[in-house]
């Protein structure tokens, strides 16, 4: 019985991994994608609960892919938590404007997107 | 005396005449002391008196006896006649009457001679009456006749008592005279009014006594008149005899004084003079002064050292009035004096003066301390010392010009220091110019100009100072860029795998107690292997700031390429050997010189080839090679690694990424390297890409520019150091493009200076900045000069075959046997030129060369033109130079050799189409810049290996308009810009961006289209397979209708057939350079 499904996009092979384990640990099904296009392309086929977009990635960064989710109708819904190594405040504005409902710098605590993610969701059940 | 004889005329006739004389005598009189106007009125009252005297006499009887009216009337002219003598009567006239008066005021003397005049008058009406009576004789006209003779005895009374009166004043024998007169008178009246009393009671003799009275009493007055003036000549005697002596005593004290005051002006003449003398001394000075105050401050005012130096020759000239002024200044290196500036010298002289060098020995011999006056020496002087005694220090100079052929006033800084220069003068415009003053001026003015010169290379000093700041805020700028990037990116860099770690660890402190021993292995191995790249990271970090501290200078110098590369290379050695990789590497003989910071590049190359090691697999190969362009050092570092994946080789640099995620695994590396070696580039202006190799490794290439170009603004009046700054950059852009475009590594900008009808190498590549600072070439001498004053280009392929080389004087501006100048001119007249030799591709220029070089040479002269107007057009000439700069980086980045035989293919499409020379030359130059839109784009947008978005392909799309907006700045040829524009435009209408079709595109549009699509084919290009020329040919083929135009197609396959052979050999170049570095692989 899965808690709701989570697409997890970074270029970083280490960080899709270890978010693979930990959030399906925790009962999530986690699909993943390495570039923004991929992303793109999954979110409309697997329709997710929710995308973990990681920021600095190569050929379509994090604010494009997710301003490209925002246009699309089919996945303008799902909410986006951006996850990047750029903590500057201009940099977490730009991702609030591109329609992200939260910003987490890394590193990260898992436990704490985990939660997140459970707050997130849980609103919206609510 | 018979005076009743009965013959009354004859007695009155005698009386008449006496009393004529008298009158007549009073007359001479009056006319003797008045000669003024009042002679008129008083000589007239006489005669009249006289006239009416006479009528009354000689008429007087008969009259008498006729009427009564008559005799009335002429009582009434008796009475006016006795008042006018009473008034104007000279002896009776004011000035007389003064005499004799006591009376001091006006007022008295006026009423007294009132009284007198009236009483005179009276008595004469009343005598006048005895006329008008007698007719009606009787006795009581007897009584009457007696009364009226008592009353002209009264009268004659009065007239005597006033006489008497005036001769009590007057000297003793005129009172002796008076006195008779007065007796004389009295008895005579007496005797009449007796005889008429004796003579019997006939009224006739009555009246005739009467008459006889009243002449006689006539005849007294006149008398008494003479004797008046006799009174008032000796009263005027003595007074003027008096004024005499007076006046000679007056004259005599008058002279005494003169004397003095003779000797007083003469003193103080001789005390003016010299005042004047002095002041006029004094104000000539001040003049001098003043001018030279003037000068002065003109000078201080000047900070150009050459506009400084010309200024002080004509203010010696303007103001100091010599015709010939030389200045030369000491010149440290060589230790002579070289003519920095001259008036008055004529043009054919003008140049020996300029070109002749006085060694400072012969200035030495020249300046001969006997000869010194102030600070100054005469030269030539006919008068020699020894005249003057020998040993004497100072001489004598001579007074007059004339005799001096010229004075040397040295330019000192203080008197004890050696002169920095001197100033010549001679030919003086007046030659009685005193000497002394003006050597007093020059040595002002001497004074003055080495404080001015000496500001001016303080300014100048200061000014490449600033210049130099303002470079080396640049580079600053530059340099703070490259580290935030850095820090931007490292901070990037470390996040990522202490993201892993702390993600690795969280999770499985959070799971301790039931991880899989497994996952918690596979976990254990992330960490440590993001553990190790931290480390390396914390490595380069540490190499980046060692490189930051202490060696690197951030200062580009002339470095040579070869050392640093065998340099390098065998420091890498080690590295190599420990995984058994065999390093090959090739460096050109031609020692390519780069301006470079040394310890940046040899850091760009230990990073590349740690690079290399890194993705080498153990037993492989690297491949080191440097080559040498002809304006740029190029790097190339290949390895038979694994790689890199397409879609990333666009990123390597500019992501810090690494060539794949699970690389890192294996090959244990991180990427700043890679960054840092872009960054280097960049800052040398260079380019760095990398591509895949078939079947071998990736080929990293850098491109650095050799940017040997030294810009000297001689001619450009270049005032503002910003505007300098601008400027020279400007004109390295110009110059660089040249070499560029004309593919050449010696390339020279030279301006007409008007004033020395020379010209001066502006910028240049491929030439020592000696030569640069130091080449004059005299309009009409030389190759460069010929093509300046005959405005035509020479074309020489072979100097040792070519006719006119009589001309080899200034062959500092090429060194290859071929070599072209062309003339850049606005409107009409020729402003400069450009010379172009050592043709990197082909052994000698052609007519081709020539002609394309002269069509880019009409843009330079309208890019100088822009220049010019640099102050009021600011933002055009920022369009200029953009445009310049996307040319460069269109050149050079595609930066193939076959270009030149492309840009020859090109011209002979073009003589195909029956185009003339100019319009074929201008298809050459276009087709080497029409790119340029593209290069402003960026060309990654190309390059990458993915479909292109609609967003990209929108963009790439724009590059034919930004191309043509850019170009628009320095052309203004149409069809240049059209080319640009419509270079996409395929034949069938599918192109962009006009989507024009068939014959609407314009012709050159048409044949770029079709060589640019076959250059694009057959070049290396990382992204893209290279096509054989057959493969090529046969791909543009079968686009024939669709993309091109067929007949230009066709045009183009004749044309390439001509060319095959160069360009086969071309790629075969290529191939071999290859080839061989397989080779040496094998060996």
């Amino acid at each position: 019985m899965s808690l709701g499904k989570i697409l997890v996009v970074d270029d970083e092979v280490y960080i899709l991994h270890i978010l693979d384990f930990s959030l399906g640990a925790e009962g999530f099904e986690v699909i993943t994608a390495n570039n923004g296009e991929l992303a793109i392309e999954k979110a409309k086929q697997e329709r997710p609960n929710l995308i973990v977009l990681d920021v600095m990635m190569p050929v379509l960064d994090g604010y494009e892919t997710c301003r490209r989710l925002k246009r699309e109708p089919e996945t303008k819904n799902i909410p986006v938590v951006l996850l990047t190594a750029k903590g500057r405040d201009v940099d977490k504005r730009l991702g609030y404007e591109v329609g992200a409902v939260d910003y987490i710098i890394k590193p990260f605590s898992p436990n704490r997107l985990i939660d997140r993610i459970q707050e997130i969701l849980g609103c919206r059940k609510e | 005396m018979n005076i009743s004889a009965g013959n009354p005329p004859t007695t009155y006739m005698a009386l008449g005449l006496v009393m004529t004389f008298l009158i007549c005598l009073t007359l001479w009189r009056e006319m003797a002391t008045t000669r003024t106007i009042r002679f008129f009125p008083r000589s007239f009252s006489i005669l009249a008196f006289l006239a009416g005297r006479i009528i009354i006499i000689v008429f007087g009887a008969r009259m008498v006896t006729d009427h009564m009216f008559p005799p009335l009337l002429f009582s009434i002219l008796n009475f006016i006649n006795l008042f006018l003598v009473a008034r104007h009567m000279p002896g009776l006239n004011e000035e007389v009457y003064r005499v004799n008066s006591d009376s001091e005021t006006s007022d008295e003397i006026d009423s007294s001679r009132r009284t007198f005049h009236f009483q005179t008058a009276m008595f004469g009406f009343v005598g006048a009456l005895t006329f008008v009576i007698l007719p009606q004789a009787s006795d009581v006209a007897f009584t009457l006749a007696g009364l009226i003779n008592v009353a002209i005895i009264g009268a004659t009374v009065r007239v005597v008592v006033e006489l008497y009166k005036v001769a009590g004043k007057a000297q003793r024998t005129l009172r002796v005279i008076q006195l008779s007169t007065v007796a004389f008178l009295t008895g005579s009246w007496l005797l009449i009014v007796g005889a008429s009393f004796f003579a019997g009671t006939s009224a006739l003799s009555m009246i005739q006594g009467a008459r006889v009275a009243d002449i006689v009493a006539l005849i007294a007055v006149l008398l008494a008149l003479q004797s008046n003036y006799l009174i008032a000549g000796f009263y005027h005697k003595t007074r003027a005899d008096k004024k005499d002596e007076e006046a000679e005593a007056a004259k005599a004290e008058l002279s005494q004084l003169s004397r003095v005051a003779s000797d007083i002006y003469e003193d103080s003449n001789s005390m003016i003079q010299r005042q004047q003398g002095h002041s006029r001394d004094m104000m000539k000075r001040i003049d001098s002064l003043e001018k030279i105050l003037k000068i002065g401050i003109e000078m201080q005012r000047h900070h150009e050292l050459k506009g400084l130096l010309n200024m002080v020759t004509e203010l010696i000239r303007d103001h100091l009035g010599f015709n010939t002024v030389i200045l030369r200044l000491l010149n440290d290196r060589t230790q002579s004096f070289e003519t920095k500036a001259h008036v008055g010298v004529n043009s054919d002289a003008s140049d020996a003066i300029m070109n002749h060098r006085i060694p400072k020995s012969e200035f030495e011999q020249m300046i001969d301390p006997r000869y010194q006056i102030g600070r100054s020496y005469f030269i030539n002087r006919p008068v020699p010392i020894n005249e003057f005694g020998a040993g004497q220090d100072t001489v004598l100079v001579a007074e007059q010009w004339r005799e001096i052929e010229r004075v040397i006033v040295p330019l000192v800084e203080d008197d004890d220091s050696s002169p920095i220069g001197y100033i010549s003068v001679e030919d003086p415009r007046d030659a009685d110019l005193s000497i002394v003053e003006a050597i007093d001026n020059l040595d002002d003015i001497a004074n003055l100009a080495v404080i001015a010169i000496r500001n001016a290379s303080y300014y100048h000093e200061v000014r490449e100072k600033n210049q130099k700041l303002k470079l080396y805020a640049e580079k600053l700028a530059g340099l703070n860029k490259m580290k935030s990037n850095f820090v931007a990116t490292i901070s990037h860099e470390f996040r990522t795998p202490l993201t892993s770690i702390k993600a690795y660890c969280e999770t499985l402190l959070k799971n301790a107690d039931n991880v899989d021993r497994n996952i918690l292995k596979e976990f254990l191995l992330v960490i440590d292997e993001e553990s190790n790249r931290l480390m390396v990271l914390i490595e380069d970090i540490l190499d980046f700031s060692q490189m930051e501290s202490g060696a690197v200078k951030f200062e580009r110098t002339p470095c040579d390429m070869s050392a640093i590369v065998a340099d390098i290379s065998a420091d890498m050695q080690p590295v190599f050997a420990r995984k058994n990789i065999t390093l090959h590497t090739r460096i050109s003989e031609n020692h390519p010189m780069v301006r470079a910071e040394r310890e940046l590049m040899k850091q760009l190359l230990t990073n590349l080839m740690q690079n290399a090691a890194k993705f080498t697999p153990e037993n492989g190969n690297v491949w080191l090679r440097l080559e040498d362009d002809a304006v740029s050092a190029r790097l190339i570092v290949e390895d038979d690694g694994i790689g890199i994946p397409d879609d990333q080789v666009a990123q390597v640099f500019d992501h810090f990424h690494q060539a794949d995620n699970t690389s890192t695994r294996e090959h244990g590396g991180t990427g700043i390297g890679l960054a840092i070696c872009k960054n280097i580039v960049d800052w040398h202006d260079g380019k760095i890409w990398v591509e895949n190799v078939p079947d071998r490794g990736a080929r990293f290439v850098v491109v650095i520019p050799k940017k040997q170009v030294v810009v000297r603004s001689h001619v450009l009046d270049l005032d503002g150091t910003m505007r300098r700054y601008e400027v020279e950059r400007y004109l390295e852009l110009l110059i660089e493009m040249v070499a560029e475009l004309m593919n050449v590594k010696k390339a020279s900008l030279m301006l007409v200076d008007e004033d020395q009808e020379e010209l001066r190498i502006e910028s240049a590549i491929g030439m020592d900045e000696e030569t640069v600072e130091h080449a004059r070439v005299k309009i009409g001498e030389g190759i460069a000069g010929k093509v300046a004053a005959e405005n035509r280009p020479y074309l020489v392929d072979d100097i040792d075959q070519d006719q006119r080389t009589t001309m080899r004087n200034n062959d500092y501006l090429y060194d290859s046997k071929s070599f072209l100048s062309v003339p850049i001119t606005a409107d009409g007249r020729v402003i400069g030129v450009i010379n172009v030799s050592n043709p990197a591709g082909s052994e000698k220029f052609d007519r081709n060369d020539c002609r394309l070089l002269e069509v880019f040479t009409e843009r330079i002269a309208i890019a100088l033109e822009k220049m010019r107007t640099f102050t009021t057009h600011s933002s055009e000439f920022e369009d200029v130079r953009t445009t310049l700069k996307s040319m460069l980086d269109a050149k050079r980045y595609v930066d193939d050799q076959s270009i030149n035989i492309l840009t020859d293919i090109v011209g002979d499409i073009g003589g195909e189409l029956g185009m003339d020379d100019k319009e074929r030359a201008t298809l050459m130059y276009v087709f080497n810049v029409y790119d340029l839109g593209l290069a402003k784009i960026g060309y990654n947008i190309v390059k990458q290996p993915r479909a292109l978005t609609p967003e990209d392909r929108k963009s790439i799309e724009q590059h034919t308009i930004l191309g043509t907006e850019l170009i628009k700045s320095l052309d203004d040829e149409p069809s240049v810009r059209d080319a640009v524009l419509y270079h996409h435009e395929n034949f069938d209408g599918t192109g962009y961006p006009g989507k024009l079709s068939g014959e609407e595109i314009p012709i050159a549009a048409r044949v770029i289209r079709v060589v640019d699509t076959f250059r694009a084919l057959t070049s290396r290009r990382p992204y893209q397979k290279q096509y054989t020329l057959g493969e090529a040919l046969e791909v543009l083929r079968h686009r024939s209708g669709s993309f091109f135009d067929p007949r230009i197609l066709d045009i183009f396959v004749d044309v390439i057939h001509r060319h095959s052979d160069r360009l086969e050999k071309d790629r075969a170049d290529e191939q071999l350079i290859e080839s061989v570095a397989y080779q040496e692989t094998l060996s």
